[in-house]
């Protein structure tokens, strides 16, 4: 997450270096030498023209003297000892042109005739000659102009020489130092060592100071003029620029910063809020969770259509749920429809109960059954396949003002038509199965009736010999398993049709298993086989059917006994949570894997080649339809063929 | 000291005898000089002697030998500044002023065709050759 931000720091700090490099070298290199180009461009001129200037002056000066020495005054040269005109007028110019200018007034022969020397007295006329007349500009501290002086009646007749004495100061006059700028003359390198002294550079080296230099015109050839200006005052807007470059890049670096900070924190935080909340949402599955809303902004945007986002999710999820639990609920209803619909022991009985129920599911009050559908003035009908005849009857469940608390679609109520229509038709079924038997039994049982009195009068009347009796007896016998039979048969079917009501009352299960054993102790004991109880708990006041409950004991039992050679019959009576178990276990021939779902159905025996014994095949039907209209179960286990077998009837207690 | 100071008396008496003394340098060729060559040269009507250049060399204008000078020789002061300036424009420059008789002597002998005029004791003293003298009137 960390990176957002250090890539953040990383464009911001190349776009601003990359900024202040370009700046700093165009203004290092580029600008520095243009501006240095400038200043000394700048300078040039101003050398040239303070070259001009002094030259100038010079020139004026030479002028100023050749317009002395050609003065008629003069003349007075030749008479020099006897007139004072010409000292007075050359003073009076001396003080004129100011300066420390002098002037000095030889003969021919180079004797001094006069000179206005006020301060500079220790000058040797002599050698001043000399090299005014040896065409030297150069004595001690003056430069020196001189001139041959004519007389004004014969400009051939040379009467002598003026001499100019111009202090070197003077060329200062020409140099013009202002503010930074420094100014100075160089002398020829064969210069005395007064003149180079009264000529020195400024203390600065040259390296530290832009200048220009340039060579002097005539009179002063071989001296050089120079300008400079010190680099750090000359570049100063530079350095300046150079310095505002350097503060603002360090306060553009903390604005950068500040500014990622706030990027982070506007932009970036945010998002990290709403990422952390994805991840919660993914971690718990609550859709339930409101996102933050940071901002006003595009992210707060963002994060309220995300919260819409979840609304609308979390509302689907929650439609779905409570679509679900619909669903669940009508399957719920379904499964109870079905049920109550199984338990419907007549078509009126199973009509009715349908109408409650789809009341119930429905819950309209307006729930009619018809023969005819009056399809406008109800809102739904569900047939119902009424009757199978030649032609199929359909009669119509009606159903007016459907609340849809329930999932009720119209497949669910093409199931409740089925399931209405096959209980109806497993009724009808039934009914015609059950007054067959019924029928049948009664119809056997009279003429049996009279068999077996009549077999027993004829027993009990003692008129028969002894073949006969035997004859008589085995049709007695015969007569009696048949009615056994038929009992039995009619019990099924009674069970079936749901006539058996059982009469539950309290009863002593010590008794009620003592009876039971009563009535077998005699098989057993014929086949030798042990046979006990035993009691792993106090079963008193137990609610059921005794007389329905010992049948089906006995039933099992003598079963039991049946298929047992030799071993024991053993009965475990117990209670466990909250249900009575009756556990028969025997070591008998046992049941093999395959036939363990099949020993239930009506008529069905094992085919056993070792078995001798012969049954109806109803016994354990009957006892399983009887256990469950005492509402417990029966359940038959075997190890397999050899092994015994286990029977547990379950009851509710 | 004494006999500096009778020197210079007996100077000045002399002076007074004899009067002005027209005078050129030693290694002139002019010999002589009349009275209208020398007022007319001091007027400006001439300017050459004997086809060679003269200069000519004055006094001051209120030097009582100027003023002598020309009282003898008849020029009317009036007119002279006239006359050069006529002279002037004609291209001659007027006589070389100079401040006293000694710088005229000097004057004399540094320049060979210079033509003054001073005291007699004087030029003969320094060496110079007369060649007019005029007496006072």
């Amino acid at each position: 997450m960390s990176s957002m931000r250090v890539k953040l720091l990383f464009a911001f700090s190349i776009i601003l270096t990359a900024g202040f490099i370009a700046t700093w070298l165009i203004l290092s290199r580029y600008e520095t030498d243009k501006l240095t180009e400038e200043i000394v461009n700048r300078l040039h001129i101003e050398a040239i023209e303070s070259a001009d200037e002094i030259v100038q002056n010079l020139e004026e000066l030479k002028k100023e003297l050749v317009f002395l020495s050609a003065l008629d005054v003069m003349d007075d040269i030749i008479a020099h000892d006897v007139d004072i005109r010409i000292e007075s007028y050359l003073k009076k110019r001396a003080a004129d042109l100011g300066n420390g200018i002098e002037f000095v007034l030889f003969d021919t022969a180079g004797n001094e005739i006069l000179a206005t020397l006020r301060q500079n007295t220790d000058i040797d006329p002599k050698a001043l000659f000399d090299t005014a007349s040896g065409g030297k500009s150069f004595f001690n501290r003056f430069y020196i102009i001189s001139a041959q002086v004519h007389a004004s009646f014969d400009k051939n007749l040379n009467i002598g020489r003026l001499v100019m004495l111009v202090p070197l100061q003077y060329f200062k006059k020409g140099l013009h130092e202002t503010g930074d700028k420094f100014a100075w003359l160089l002398p020829p390198e064969s210069s005395d060592n007064t003149v180079k002294e009264i000529f020195s550079a400024p203390n600065e080296k040259l390296d530290e100071m832009i200048y220009a230099s340039i060579p002097l015109a005539s009179p002063l050839y071989g001296w050089k003029l120079i300008y400079a200006v010190k680099k750090e005052d000359a570049l100063q807007t530079v350095y300046f620029a150079k310095n505002i470059i350097f503060a603002t890049f360090i306060i553009m670096a903390l604005l950068m910063g500040l500014l990622t900070l706030m990027v982070e924190k506007q932009l970036l935080t945010p998002v990290r809020e709403l990422s952390r909340f994805v991840k919660k949402i993914i971690e718990t599955n609550n859709y339930r969770l409101k996102p933050p809303i940071p901002s006003n902004d595009e992210i707060g945007d963002l994060a309220e259509s995300f919260a819409v986002l979840m609304e609308r999710t979390d509302n689907a999820l929650t439609e779905i749920e409570e679509q679900n639990l619909r669903h669940m609920r009508t399957l719920e209803a379904l499964m109870t429809f079905l049920e109550e619909m199984a338990a419907a022991k007549s078509v009126d009985e199973a009509i009715e109960t349908a109408t409650n129920r789809i009341r119930l599911m429905t819950g309209s009050k307006a729930v009619d059954i018809s023969e005819s559908a009056d399809q406008e003035k109800w809102s739904l009908s569900i047939p119902i396949l009424y009757e199978k005849r030649e032609k199929p009857v359909y009669r119509y469940i009606n159903v007016k003002e459907v609340d849809n608390t329930l999932a009720m679609t119209d497949r669910v109520y093409a199931s409740i038509g089925r399931i209405v229509s096959a209980q109806i038709e497993r009724l009808h079924l039934l009914k015609s199965k059950t007054s067959f038997f019924s029928g049948l039994s009664h119809e056997l049982k009279t003429p049996l009736g009279s068999i077996l009195t009549l077999a027993q009068l004829l027993i009990g009347s003692g008129k028969c010999g002894e073949k006969e009796m035997e004859s008589l007896a085995r049709i007695e016998r015969s007569a009696e398993y048949l009615l056994h039979i038929i009992n039995d048969i009619l019990m099924l079917a009674k069970a079936d049709a749901g006539e058996i009501k059982p009469h539950i009352q309290k009863c002593d299960f010590r008794s009620l298993i003592g009876e039971c054993i009563e009535i077998i102790e005699p098989l057993a004991e014929a086949k030798n086989l042990t046979l006990e109880a035993l009691f792993l708990d106090h079963c008193k006041n137990i609610p059921t059917d005794p007389k329905l409950l010992r049948m089906v004991i006995i039933n099992i039992l003598a079963n039991s006994v049946k298929f047992t050679q030799k071993g024991f019959i053993k009965l475990y009576i117990s209670t466990y949570d909250g249900d009575l178990r009756i556990k028969i276990i025997d070591s008998g021939i046992g049941i093999s894997k395959e036939n363990l779902d099949k020993i239930f159905d009506e008529f069905f025996r094992e085919y056993r080649e070792d078995s001798s014994e012969h049954g109806t095949g109803i016994g354990l039907a009957l006892s399983k339809k009887i256990v469950e209209i005492l509402g417990g179960r029966l359940k038959i286990s075997s190890e397999g063929e050899g092994k015994g077998a286990c029977a547990t009837i379950t009851l509710p207690l | 000291m004494k006999a500096i100071f009778l020197l210079i008396l007996s100077i000045s008496l002399l002076t007074a005898e004899t009067s002005l003394a027209i005078v050129t340098n030693p290694y002139n060729s002019i010999d002589r000089i009349d009275r209208t060559t020398l007022k007319k040269l001091y007027t400006g009507r001439q300017f050459q002697l004997k086809g060679h250049k003269v200069l000519l060399i004055n006094l001051p204008y209120d030097n009582p030998v100027r003023i002598e000078f020309e009282n003898v020789l008849g020029i009317n002061r009036m007119s002279l500044k006239r006359c050069w300036l006529i002279a002037h424009y004609k291209g001659h420059r007027s006589p070389k002023v100079l401040k006293s008789q000694r710088a005229v002597a000097k004057m004399i002998k540094s320049i060979p065709y210079a033509i003054g005029y001073m005291e007699p004791s004087l030029a003969e003293r320094e060496g110079l050759k007369i060649i007019l003298r005029l007496d006072r009137q």
